[in-house]
């Protein structure tokens, strides 16, 4: 919502600037997002007389005049037709500006600045016109504007007689201005008007509303809503169908519209609404058309309630049926466009079909034009939910529609249609015919809401009292009634966010200031419970963190194709994600059911800018389909490392993303976290590769895979060296995960022995571990410290070379026991697994 | 009794110049020494078994007896003092040989240590677990609600029913019509709320992704996250509200920030209100990060209303309630100085290595 400043100052002046009373507006909840500074761009533009006229010597049509600037005259041509003597206009002399459309000079005191430079306003220059030197140019209104030529049908402006020459037509129309521009939240649908902000402004004030006298005459602003000829809520037309310019008004549908007042203006001169009126709607956003549909735009941003003008004579049958649309009905809107009309869709219709899309636009073959003789004017109540909805549908938003979506005063229809009606009497002459053309299927419902003192102070913690409380919603339009210990209170229809008790509390609120309210701690101390799961994620944080990779956010939502370059079987869980029925994109339509495509694609960026290689990780949530009514959602954590972690340096040997880098890392994650009996198993499924992978158990639980990534994943991804990925499932590992228990700490040496080995090329090492383990009694450490193919050990073999640790709890063992268990142990792996000494 | 003295017989007196000439000529030659070796033979020939010094001692038989003790006593005494200098000069010895070897084993100490490597935490993690710790120390318990949520969580026991204008202000993803992902942390009210099952006090915070139907752009993403916070008890008011979001702006922001309240809208609190902190960019003189305002918005807020209380299970005539929710990619970007909420889901490691 844009609000001319000067159009503000005409309800009620303000006694501040206009920057203190945007703030103070703010403070209240208009907020006020920018103050615009709207200076007329034209210079040297100034009133003028013409003193003589006559016609061109060559070219029919055109004048030749002399201009008065009040000292000095011109010689000017001009086709116009009220380019006659005597009159006073506005001129261009040569050297001076026009301005360039929409290039108005704006200060804004937010959101940069939309200025544009003064070399963008037009020059105007003497010239020759077919023989006869022209020195400038006489104005249209559109010129003054827009710096463009006059519209078709437009004359030059005209003001009074004896306005005084040679004034400069910025300070003599007071075109330099300021515009409020808001940015309203839904609750403060009531200042989508310029007389709305205005009670804002008289309530934060104290200075009184001054309104039309129309609309002062119909009560606007009574907190009874706007009162009705008669009180007569449910008639038909008033005035008598019979009378010429009278329209039956048939509610078919009174859920979607109970009131609807027409009036009828008969004989109107066709032309262009007057330049104040003009300037007007351009500041507050909007294009000027023509004095009727003008005179519609602005009783809308004055008092809110959306009109529409039809030309009488296009309606047929002498009806307007407010109805639900019929199958296969279509309507050319406005804007030219040929619509079909969806089910249901409320519209306006006369005897021949629909005219109007109801509270949205208007037709195109019923509006008003340089035909039109009578005006049928439209001013009504449509259901908030039912505009929405026909918006939705039709990807279609107005300025009415965004009026009656939010919903708008149900008793102001008459009122409103009659200060229209007033304007273009105005400008456009014209003979309104007494009475309405109306029907009203409802009485407004009077809202009254009883505020108990008591709860308002306790939510806002302060006492305030019955007077202030009183007083500051009568000034925001409410009535009150004292009713001990509690107030009744009458909302004024136009007050359609205000409904129940707790929103008087905010009015109260927001008038009295957030700012006179002293914070105050809270009385009641309460020890802070963190979830054990919280807690169990922030420790695997700081566990990741120890370990040295880059903890990383991306996006859970994702698209087939990644899903796709993951190679999973089609009936996998992982391959049928949850779909989003209106996804922005392709990309983002599916919730990921794996946190690896995400962070592949993480290790790509950093590709991307020359990292030597990357070791990203995230924590998150991963989904699936489920047959209750919400998916399943997990806690996954995964690792994705890609190239050179560590890069070569002279004292040490470079760390590369390979299987035995990962499942260090996954093991000493493991370890941190107090998972026990850890296991791993060959072979993980996609997207790992199948000789370069294991699934992670304990006690029986897989906990997740890890490995080096598949080819054939790869190749979906710039990545062109080793990638080591893991995941986790974190809700198995915090049930696997035991808290440290203390282990008495040995009190005897251990005794270390190595030993190196002759193996078949295929034996695991964790087979002979496995066998080493169970044969020893005393074993306590094993490690292999090295592995070697080739020669002297013979092709098929290899030899392992590993270290042994001994040790008993009640004493040091005797180089005899050990080397008995040593003994024993090599006899077994020679039985077992044809290993021999080396 | 020195070898001059007359009363002493020849041999004696031979005897003792003697001693006395070995002692000149072994002090000289120790001064000399510069190994551990040479040492070790000088301590032989003068001390050993068959040393210079056990020589003469054998020679005490050539002389009177009365002569002999004093005699001995003299090629004693060189004994001790020779086995003193040895001593001594075998620490000057090693000192001098450490001094050597220190000097040897001198490294290059501007070469690079091993590489170890450092890990770091998301950005979003660390102001997270900043801003919970704030609040946990206001009392505030930690209660994580679901991302994928139903429409009736999301917006209508939010006080959003169906055709509601506030649904405008969030694009909704939707999984099917009753099932949407959650636009705000909000729903966490409820499910947080219905877990106190009518105890008080109740006061928790919910951080959590959410999702609107946003394009990316420099301040917008589909996916971000937000941090809620309700508090529930007989007698919560506005005031204490006041005091828990001013509380919070002074230990994220410093002690200097200021702030203000101004009204705004929520279906689900009334009275609300916006928080909007001093910019901590340009200190509120105005610039483009504050649209020249010089206020940052940082929070929305309000008394809950009657009823979300009512759909979290209590009773709004009995209780009152405060709840806010604030956006953690704009507070991490405003006190990070971060241009570009990208940067957060990027994965570049140039960006997630700045914050430890
Ligand atoms: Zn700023």
């Amino acid at each position: 919502m844009k609000v001319p400043w000067k159009w503000l100052m005409e309800y009620c002046r303000s006694p501040w600037s206009v920057e203190e009373t945007a703030e103070r507006l703010t403070m209240v909840g208009v907020s006020v997002e920018n103050v615009v500074h709207d200076s007329f761009q034209g210079k040297g533009l100034v009133t003028a007389k013409v003193v003589s006229v006559s016609l061109h010597p060559k070219r029919p049509g055109l004048s030749v005049g002399l201009v008065d600037v009040g000292g000095r005259t011109y010689t000017v041509v001009s086709g116009a037709p009220g380019f006659k003597p005597g009159v006073i206009t506005a001129f261009a002399p040569p050297g001076s500006k026009l301005p360039r459309k929409g290039s108005q000079k704006k200060q804004g005191s937010g959101k940069g600045d939309s200025s544009r430079s003064d070399e963008e306003a037009l020059e105007v220059l003497a010239r020759d016109v077919h023989g006869v030197r022209s020195e400038g140019m006489v104005l249209s209104v559109n010129e003054i504007l827009t710096g463009e030529g006059p519209r078709p049908g437009e004359d030059i402006v005209i003001f009074p007689e004896g306005t005084a020459l040679g004034l400069p037509l910025g300070e003599f129309l007071g075109l330099d201005d300021y515009v409020l521009e808001l940015e309203l939240t839904p609750s403060f649908s009531h200042c989508l008007s310029i007389i709305g902000v205005a009670v804002e402004l008289s309530a934060i004030s104290g200075v009184p509303i001054r309104l039309p006298q129309v609309l002062d005459s119909w009560s606007f602003l009574d907190p009874a809503g706007s009162r009705h000829a008669g009180d007569d809520h449910c008639s038909g037309a008033q005035g008598g169908k019979s009378e010429r310019g009278m329209i039956e008004v048939v509610l078919e549908d009174p859920d979607l519209c109970p009131y609807y007042a027409g009036k009828t203006i008969l004989e109107v001169k066709w032309n262009y609404s007057p330049i104040e009126v003009e300037r007007k709607l351009y500041l507050a956003g909007m294009r000027p058309i023509n004095a009727l549909v003008d005179a519609t735009n602005y009783a809308m941003l004055e008092t809110g309630q959306p009109l529409h003008a039809f030309d009488l004579d296009k309606l047929a049958g002498g009806v307007v049926r407010v109805r639900r649309s019929r199958p296969g009905e279509s309507i050319i809107t406005l804007d030219g466009v040929l619509r079909e009309l969806p089910a249901e869709t409320l519209v306006i219709a006369d005897a021949a079909g629909p005219v109007a899309i109801a509270g949205i636009i208007g037709g195109k073959e019923t509006e008003v034009s340089e035909t039109t003789h009578n005006v049928f004017l439209e001013s009504a109540w449509f259901n908030p939910k039912s505009v929405r909805a026909t918006s939705v549908r039709l990807g279609l938003r107005t300025e009415a529609q965004v009026r009656f979506e939010k919903g708008i005063d149900p008793t102001a229809q008459v009122a409103c249609v009659e200060r229209a009606a007033e304007l273009i009497n105005q400008v456009s002459g014209g003979k309104p015919v007494p009475g309405w053309s109306q029907a009203r299927a409802a009485r407004p419902p009077q809202k009254k809401i009883v505020l108990d003192l008591g709860y308002l102070e306790k939510v806002l913690g302060q006492s305030i009292g019955k007077d202030r409380t009183q007083a500051t919603l009568r000034r925001l339009g409410f009535s009150v009634l004292d009713r001990d210990g509690s107030l009744e209170v009458s909302v004024p229809p136009r007050r359609v966010d205000v409904a129940e008790q707790v929103d008087l509390i905010e009015e109260v609120a927001r008038h009295l200031g957030y700012e006179n309210f002293k914070g105050q701690p809270l009385k009641v101390t309460v020890s802070p419970q963190i979830p054990r799961e919280v807690i169990y994620k922030e420790q695997v944080r700081d566990l990741l963190r120890s370990l040295g990779g880059s903890e990383a956010v991306t996006n859970s939502l994702c698209g087939p194709e990644d899903i796709a370059a993951m190679g999973w079987e089609a009936d996998d869980p992982r391959a049928n994600p949850v779909k989003l029925q209106n996804p922005l994109t392709s990309d983002e339509s599916l919730l990921r059911t794996s946190l690896l495509p995400g962070l592949l694609k993480g290790l790509e960026t950093n590709k991307r800018y020359r990292a030597p290689g990357t070791i990203i990780w995230e924590m998150g949530t991963v989904f699936f389909p489920s047959k209750e009514e919400l998916p399943l959602e997990k806690l996954q954590l995964a690792i994705a490392a890609w190239g050179t972690l560590a890069p070569k340096t002279w004292n040490a040997p470079p760390l590369e993303a390979d299987f035995y880098y990962i499942k260090g890392l996954v093991q000493s994650l493991l370890a941190g976290l107090g998972v026990e009996e850890v296991v791993v198993e060959k072979r993980a499924g996609m997207p790992f590769h199948p000789g370069r992978s294991c699934k992670v158990l304990s006690k029986g639980v897989t906990l997740g895979e890890m490995g080096e990534i598949h080819p054939v994943v790869l190749e979906k991804y710039d990545l062109d060296r080793q990638t080591a990925l893991a995941w986790l499932d974190v809700e198995a590992l915090r049930a696997m995960s035991r808290e440290p228990r203390y282990q008495p700490v040995p009190r005897f040496p251990r005794v270390e022995r190595d030993l190196a080995v002759i193996a078949p090329e295929e034996l695991e090492v964790g087979t002979i571990e496995r066998l080493v383990k169970g044969e020893a009694r005393h074993l306590v450490g094993f490690r292999v410290f090295d592995l070697w193919r080739g020669a002297p050990v013979p092709a098929g073999k290899k030899s392992i070379a590993f270290s042994m640790a001994f040790g008993a709890p009640d004493r040091t063992l005797t180089d005899e026991e050990v080397t008995l268990e040593i003994e024993m142990i090599v006899k077994k792996l020679e039985e077992k697994l044809d290993v021999t000494l080396r | 009794m020195d070898e001059n003295d007359v009363s002493l017989s020849t041999a004696t007196r031979s005897l003792l110049d003697e001693i006395g000439e070995m002692e000149k000529d072994a002090l000289t030659e120790l001064d000399g020494i510069s190994s551990g070796q040479e040492l070790e033979e000088f301590r032989t020939r003068y001390l050993g078994r068959k040393g210079l010094l056990t020589k003469v001692l054998r020679r005490l038989g050539e002389l009177p007896q009365e002569e002999r003790s004093a005699v001995g006593q003299r090629a004693n005494a060189l004994r001790r003092k020779l086995e003193e200098e040895i001593t001594r000069r075998n620490q000057t010895l090693r000192r001098e040989a450490l001094a050597r070897t220190l000097e040897r084993e001198q490294l290059d100490v501007t070469l690079p240590g091993l590489p170890f490597r450092r890990g770091t935490l998301h950005p979003l993690t660390l102001a997270l677990r900043e801003i919970v710790d704030i609040f946990a120390g206001m009392g505030f318990s930690v209660f994580e609600s679901r991302e994928v949520e139903t429409d009736e969580m999301n917006f209508v026991l939010l006080n959003i029913p169906p055709g509601h204008p506030a649904r405008d202000m969030q694009a909704t993803f939707y999984v099917n019509p009753e099932v949407v992902l959650r636009t705000q942390t909000s729903p966490g009210q409820i499910r947080g709320m219905r877990t106190y099952q009518g105890r008080l006090p109740v006061r928790f915070v919910v951080p959590g992704r959410v999702y609107r139907r946003d394009p990316a752009d420099v301040s917008h993403h589909p996916v971000f996250h937000q941090i809620e916070g309700i508090a529930v008890d007989r007698d919560i008011s506005f005031p204490n509200l006041v005091w828990v979001l001013e509380e919070f702006a002074r230990r994220f922001f410093g002690p200097d920030t200021r702030f203000r309240l101004c009204p705004s809208y929520f279906p689900f609190t009334e009275p609300s209100a916006q928080m909007d902190v001093s910019c901590i960019i340009c200190r509120g003189k105005g610039c483009s990060v504050c649209k020249y305002s010089g206020w940052l918005e940082v929070a929305g807020a309000g008394m809950v209303h009657p009823v979300v209380l009512r759909n979290g299970g209590y009773d709004p005539t009995e209780v009152t309630g405060f709840a806010f929710g604030m956006g953690l990619e704009r507070l991490a970007m405003l006190k990070l100085g971060i241009d570009d909420i990208r940067l957060f889901y990027s994965c570049d490691t140039r960006f997630l290595r700045q914050f430890a």
